[in-house]
C-alpha cells in the first residue's frame, strides 16, 4: 500500500503535471519568487564548499571569515514561505496533484506552520527594518552593546567566568610531527601491540607497529608503562550548544522554538570556547557528536574534534545526521527538561497526540522529497520551471533521499518499533537514540539491521517492575544479539567525560570488556559514517588517540598525553585550573 | 540454650502478622552465617586477604583466616571483595515529599513522617551495595526539616527501617535555592523572604535569636522547678524552635546544604556567633576554596565526586575537591542525592582516586566511614570491625573498578540482596507479569477512561534535590 502510493507520486513527479503545479504555485504565490534566494542558495553552497575543504583540511585559514557570511544567508524570512506553504496545500492523499489546489498559496493551514510562519515574517520586518533605514535608536543601541561587551570581556579574568581562558584556547595547537614510543597500543580494530611505536605526521597516524623508526625530527614520547588508546567519540551530545542549563538561559542553545527544524544546524550553536570541551576532552573523549534537542525535528547534528577556535575547526563532519523526537504516547522523549507540562490525560488522548506529531513529520519529510525532485529535474532541465529555494526543506533532502542518516530518539520498545516502520516507510537510514527497551528487541533490530545508540546505561529503570538491572545489561543484550550499538552519556556537556564509565558499567553487567571499548570508539565512529577516518588505531586515520596509564574506562586510569587532529593537546581544563589555583592554599 | 530461647521468642513474636516476602534469611537468634575466603577491606584496619568474617546475631563476631564453622551457614567468597555497606549522607529515596516549602524556616517538618518503605530505587541502592541512608528535607528552606537515618530494610515495615542510636540532624540550606530565584511565583502570589544571601544569613539569625531566647524561658523554668519555686507555669512548647534549641545544645546535627565558599564562611561565622557546630556542608561545591576554614570548624563536606555546571552556583565545581579536602583535614564524603547514583557510589568514590590520586583507603573512606561519622553511626557501621553491625557488601572484584558489580547485600547480618537470587527469580517473575496483563481488570479498556499514560526516562545527573517542590 505505501510502496504503490509511493511509486505513483515518483511517477508523477516526471509528469507534466507535476511539473505544472511547481510552475502553477510559483505564480499562484506573486512575488515571493525572489531573486535573493538564488543569492542564498550560491552563499549555501559556497558554505557546504568551504566544510568540504574544511574536512580535507584545506584553506584552513579562510574559513573563519567566510563562515561569518553565513549569518547573511539566513535571511530566514524571506526565503521559505512560497514553496514550503504551497507543498503544505498538498492533497492529504497525495494520489493526485491539480494545479488548482496547489496554487492557491498564501496562508499555512496548521499551527506549527503558523508559529513558523509569523515567526520568520517577523525576522523578515526586523530584518528589512534593520538593513534599509536604521531607526534612530539602533545606534546608540549598538553602542550600549559594544561597551556591554568591552566590559565583560574587560572583566573576562575572574573567577566565575563563562567559557574557557585563553590559557587553553586562541592559541591553535599546531599539527606536528610525533612519535610515541614503548607504548602499549591498543588498536581496537586490531590486536594491541605490546612495545610499540606511532608516528604522528600531519595530523594523522602516519605509522605504527612494533618495529616502527622514529622519522628524523620527530618530537618523541617515552610512554613506557603507559596505553595509548583511540579517543573517545560520544555519539550523543549537545557539546557546545548550552554551557550552563540552568539560571543562565542566554548560554543554552538546544532547542528553537517550534517543532520542526531541519535547518537547525549544530555546528551553527557550537561555542568552540566553552569549558566544557577542554574538561572533557582531558579525560580521553576525543569527538562528540552535538544535537539539536527540541520539537519533534530538532536539526542536523554535527561531528565534531574537541579542539579548535572555531566550529569549522573543529568540524569532523558539518552535517551529520538529521535528529527526530519520535513521538511517544505521553510526552517526554524531548531532551527538554524532566518536568514537561503538556501530559495528555490519558492514554487514548496521548496516542492521538502522538499519531498528529507523527503526521506533521511524515508531512514535511514528504515535502522535502517533492521539493528534492523538482530541484533535481530542474538542475537536468532548465526549461522547467525553476523553483524557489526553501531553507526549511532544502537540508531535508539528503536526508530523504537516504544519503545521510537519521537519528531517531525512542525509548520504549512501540516507540523504537513505531521509528523503524515509519524509516522503512519513509525510506529513510536510521539510527536509534536511547533505546532503553532495545535489548528487549534485539532481534527485531538485528533481523532491520538499525543501529542504536544507547544513552541509558546509567539510567534508572522506568518500570517498577524492571529488573534492577534492565538498562546495566542492555548493551550486553543488543552485542549477543549481533545487533550494531555504541554507548553514549547522553549528555548535554558537563557530564560527557563520564562515557568510560558508562561502558564500563555495561562490561560489569555481561558486555565483554573489548565490546564495551569499541562501543565507545570503533561502534561510534562506524554508526555516524566516520570510521575511515576514527575510531581505531590504524594508519591513515586522523591522529586521536589518549595515552593513559591504565584501562581506559576503569575510574582511577589517569590520562597522560592527548592528541586530537594530530596535535598535541595540554591537559589543562578550567577544572585543573581551579585545582592548581586553590591545592595548596592554606 | 539461652539462644533456642531467643529463637523461640522471636518466632512467637512474629508469628501474629505476616512477614513480607523478602530475601531476608533470618533475624537475631538465626543460625551465624559465615563469609569465606574473601579480600576484606576493612576500610579502618587495611586489607586483609584471603580472610573470613563470622556474622553473629547481626553482628561482625569475628574476622580472621579460617574461622571455626561451627554450624554456620557458608558462603563461599573465593576471589570476591567484602566490604562495608555504604552510607549514602545525602538522599531523598523513600520519601512521599520533600520540602514544606511554604516557609522559610520549617524545623518542625519531619522526614520521619513521609518514610515510603515500598520505594523500588530502595531495592536498586541496595543492588548497588548501599546499607545506610540520611534521608534529608529538600534544599527550598533556609532552615529544613528534620533529616532521619535508616537502613535499607527493603520489604520490612518501616519502623525497622530506622537507624537505632543515630543522631538527630536538621536541613539547613543556603544559597540559590532558599533564595528561590529559579522558581517564579505565580501570579498574584507575593515572593517568599529571603531573595538574597544577605536575607538568608538574616532567617538564619533570626531563628537562632528566637530559639536563644526560647532555651532561656525553659532554662529559667527548670531552674525554677529545681529550687521548687511555687506557682511557676511551664512555658509554652514551641516545635519550630525546639530543634534548634538541641543543635544549639549539641544534640542535634546540621547539615547544611551549601555551593558557594562564600556561603560556607557565612554560616560557620554565624554557628560561632550561636555557639554551635556544622556536622556537615552538603554538596559543599566550593569548599576546595575554603577547606582550610571548614576543617578548623570541624565540619565535614558531603559532595558530588564531579557535577558540575548544572546551575551558575555550579560552575566553578571541580573533581578535585574531595582530593583537596581530605587533604587539608576535612572529614569528605560522597554522597548521591540521587536514587540513580545511589546505586553507584563506588565509581563516584574512585573518581577522587582520577582527580587528586587519594588513596585507596582514603577513597573507600569517602563512602563508608567518613559518612558514617558525619551521621554519627560510625561506633556502628562504616568499616569492618568485630562488634560493628553486619551491614556488608560482597562484590565480585574490587569495588574501587568499574567493572565491578555487588553479589550479596547484608543489614545486620541479614541477606536484603542477591544477585543470583534475583536471577533466579526473573522466569517467575515475568510469568506472572505476562498472567497479570491478561487479567481481566488490566486489559485495555474498551471504553471509558485510559490508564495514565507512563512515565517518563529517569535520566542520570538528575538531582533531586535540585528538582525537589516540582515533583508531581
Amino acid at each position: 500500500m505505501r510502496a504503490g502510493t509511493r511509486r505513483r507520486w515518483d511517477k508523477e513527479i516526471g509528469k507534466p503535471e507535476a511539473m505544472a503545479m511547481t510552475r502553477n504555485s510559483e505564480a499562484g504565490s506573486g512575488g515571493f519568487a525572489a531573486s535573493p534566494c538564488g543569492k542564498a542558495a550560491r552563499r549555501c553552497e559556497n558554505l557546504k564548499q568551504d566544510f568540504r575543504e574544511s574536512r580535507a583540511g584545506v584553506n584552513h585559514a579562510s574559513l573563519p571569515a567566510r563562515f561569518s557570511s553565513l549569518s547573511d544567508s539566513f535571511q530566514v524570512g524571506s526565503l521559505p514561505e512560497n514553496l514550503y506553504m504551497r507543498s503544505s496545500q498538498l492533497p492529504q492523499g497525495r494520489s493526485s496533484l491539480k494545479a488548482s489546489q496547489v496554487g492557491k498559496g498564501g496562508l499555512p493551514p496548521l499551527g506549527f506552520r503558523y508559529r513558523q510562519f509569523q515567526f520568520s515574517r517577523s525576522l523578515t520586518r526586523f530584518q528589512q527594518g534593520g538593513v534599509t533605514k536604521p531607526p534612530s535608536l539602533v545606534l546608540p543601541a549598538l553602542l550600549l552593546v559594544s561597551l556591554t561587551f568591552f566590559l565583560f570581556s574587560y572583566n573576562a579574568g575572574f573567577a566565575q567566568q563563562i567559557g574557557e581562558p585563553t590559557r587553553q584556547h586562541g592559541v591553535s595547537f599546531s599539527r606536528g610531527l610525533y612519535a610515541i614510543r614503548n607504548a602499549h597500543i591498543v588498536t581496537v580494530s586490531g590486536p594491541d601491540i605490546d612495545n610499540g611505536t606511532i608516528v604522528i605526521r600531519d595530523g594523522k597516524i602516519e605509522a605504527l607497529g612494533a618495529s616502527v623508526s622514529v622519522p628524523s625530527g620527530a618530537q618523541t614520547i617515552d610512554a613506557r608503562g603507559l596505553w595509548v588508546y583511540p579517543g573517545m567519540i560520544d555519539a550523543a551530545t549537545s557539546m557546545g550548544l548550552v554551557e550552563v542549563g540552568q539560571g543562565a538561559s542566554g548560554t543554552v542553545d538546544t532547542a528553537e522554538v517550534g517543532d520542526l527544524n531541519p535547518n537547525a544546524k549544530a555546528i551553527t550553536g557550537i561555542n568552540p570556547h566553552s569549558a566544557h570541551i577542554a574538561v572533557t576532552r582531558v579525560d580521553g573523549v576525543t569527538s562528540a557528536v552535538s544535537m539539536p534537542l527540541g520539537g519533534l525535528i530538532s536539526g542536523q547534528a554535527a561531528i565534531v574534534n574537541l579542539v579548535g577556535t572555531s566550529p569549522l575547526e573543529m568540524a569532523v563532519v558539518p552535517y551529520a545526521a538529521l535528529v527526530i523526537n519520535y513521538p511517544r504516547a505521553g510526552g517526554g522523549t524531548g531532551g527538554g527538561g524532566f518536568f514537561v507540562p503538556d501530559q495528555p490525560p490519558n492514554l487514548t488522548e496521548a496516542l492521538a497526540q502522538a499519531n498528529r506529531q507523527l503526521e506533521q513529520i511524515r508531512k514535511m519529510l514528504r515535502d522535502a522529497e517533492v521539493y528534492g525532485r523538482a530541484q533535481e529535474a530542474y538542475a537536468k532541465d532548465r526549461t522547467l520551471p525553476r523553483t524557489d529555494q526553501n531553507v526549511l526543506l532544502e537540508p531535508l533532502v539528503p536526508y530523504v533521499r537516504g544519503d545521510r542518516p537519521v537519528i531517531f530518539r525512542a525509548d520504549r520498545e512501540t516507540d523504537i518499533r513505531g521509528a523503524i516502520r515509519f524509516a522503512e516507510e519513509m525510506k529513510l537510514k536510521p539510527i536509534i537514540l536511547g533505546g532503553d527497551d532495545a535489548g528487549k528487541i534485539a532481534t527485531f533490530l538485528k533481523e532491520k539491521n538499525v543501529p542504536v545508540i544507547l544513552t541509558g546505561i546509567l539510567d534508572l529503570p522506568s518500570r517498577e517492575d524492571d529488573f534492577y538491572d534492565a538498562l546495566y545489561e542492555n548493551a550486553a543484550k543488543l552485542q549477543q544479539a549481533g545487533v550494531r550499538f555504541c554507548i553514549s552519556s547522553g549528555d548535554s556537556g558537563a557530564n560527557v567525560r563520564n562515557l568510560p564509565f558508562y561502558a564500563g558499567m555495561a562490561a560489569a553487567f555481561g558486555l565483554p570488556k573489548a565490546e564495551a571499548l569499541k562501543a565507545v570508539t570503533l561502534y561510534p565512529a562506524q554508526i555516524m559514517n566516520i570510521a575511515d577516518r576514527l575510531g581505531s588505531i590504524e594508519a591513515g586515520k586522523m591522529a586521536n588517540l589518549v595515552v593513559t596509564d591504565g584501562d581506559l574506562l576503569e575510574t582511577r586510569t589517569h590520562v597522560r598525553h592527548l592528541f586530537i587532529d594530530g596535535r598535541q593537546i595540554p591537559l589543562h581544563s578550567r577544572h585543573t585550573d581551579l585545582n592548581d589555583a586553590f591545592k595548596n592554599r592554606r | 540454650m539461652r539462644r533456642l530461647f531467643i529463637h523461640l521468642l522471636t518466632c512467637s513474636l512474629l508469628a501474629g502478622f505476616l512477614l513480607p516476602e523478602t530475601f531476608a534469611q533470618g533475624r537475631a537468634g538465626t543460625p551465624d552465617t559465615l563469609i569465606r575466603n574473601a579480600t576484606v577491606l576493612t576500610v579502618t584496619r587495611g586489607t586483609l586477604p584471603n580472610a573470613d568474617l563470622l556474622i553473629r546475631n547481626g553482628k561482625i563476631a569475628s574476622v580472621g583466616k579460617n574461622l571455626n564453622v561451627g554450624n554456620a551457614r557458608v558462603i563461599d567468597a573465593t576471589g570476591k571483595y567484602l566490604m562495608p555497606g555504604i552510607v549514602d549522607c545525602h538522599s531523598h529515596s523513600m520519601l512521599d515529599a520533600i520540602n514544606e516549602g511554604s516557609l522559610s524556616v520549617t524545623s518542625m517538618t519531619r522526614m520521619n513522617d513521609v518514610l515510603n518503605p515500598h520505594d523500588v530505587d530502595l531495592y536498586r541502592a541496595l543492588a548497588g551495595g548501599v546499607t545506610a541512608l540520611n534521608l534529608l528535607h529538600g534544599s527550598a528552606n533556609a532552615i529544613g526539616g528534620q533529616n532521619t537515618v535508616v537502613k535499607i530494610k527493603y520489604g520490612r515495615p518501616v519502623k525497622e527501617f530506622l537507624f537505632p542510636g543515630a543522631m538527630p540532624g536538621i536541613k539547613f540550606a543556603l544559597g540559590e535555592n532558599p533564595k528561590r530565584s529559579s522558581f517564579n511565583p505565580q501570579p498574584g502570589q507575593q515572593r517568599r523572604y529571603p531573595a538574597t544571601r544577605m536575607g538568608v544569613e538574616e532567617v538564619i539569625r533570626e531563628a537562632f535569636t528566637r530559639a536563644r531566647d526560647y532555651k532561656k524561658t525553659w532554662d529559667e523554668y527548670r531552674a525554677g522547678l529545681a529550687r521548687r519555686d511555687q506557682n511557676l507555669i511551664p512555658p509554652r512548647r514551641d516545635l519550630q524552635l525546639e530543634p534548634l534549641v538541641e543543635v544549639m545544645e549539641g544534640k542535634r546535627y546540621v547539615h547544611a546544604h551549601c555551593y558557594r565558599a562564600d556561603e560556607i564562611l557565612m554560616l560557620i561565622s554565624l554557628a560561632n556567633e550561636f555557639g554551635f557546630k556544622i556536622k556537615t556542608f552538603q554538596h559543599t561545591l566550593e569548599g576546595y576554596k575554603v577547606a582550610k576554614e571548614i576543617a578548623q570548624h570541624g565540619a565535614g563536606a558531603s559532595i558530588f565526586a564531579d557535577n558540575w555546571a548544572y546551575k551558575i552556583e555550579a560552575y566553578d565545581a571541580i573533581p578535585y575537591n574531595a582530593a583537596i579536602m581530605t587533604r587539608a583535614g576535612v572529614n569528605v564524603s560522597m554522597n548521591s542525592d540521587s536514587d540513580e547514583r545511589a546505586r553507584r557510589l563506588n565509581i563516584e568514590a574512585a573518581k577522587a582516586m582520577r582527580y587528586g590520586d587519594l588513596s585507596e583507603e582514603e577513597t573507600l573512606k569517602l563512602i563508608t566511614w567518613n559518612p558514617a561519622w558525619q551521621l554519627g553511626i560510625h561506633d556502628r557501621v562504616g568499616s569492618i570491625e568485630v562488634g560493628k553491625d553486619a551491614d556488608l557488601a560482597i562484590w565480585n572484584g574490587h569495588p574501587l573498578s568499574v567493572y565491578s558489580r555487588v553479589e550479596t547485600t547484608f543489614v545486620d547480618g541479614e541477606v536484603f540482596f542477591d544477585r543470583q537470587k534475583d536471577l533466579a527469580r526473573r522466569a517467575d517473575l515475568l510469568k506472572e507479569r505476562a498472567q497479570l496483563e491478561q487479567a481481566e481488570p488490566n486489559r485495555p479498556p474498551s471504553g471509558g477512561a485510559s490508564p495514565a499514560t507512563p512515565r517518563r526516562r529517569r535520566p542520570t545527573n538528575h538531582d533531586d534535590d535540585i528538582w525537589e517542590g516540582e515533583q508531581p
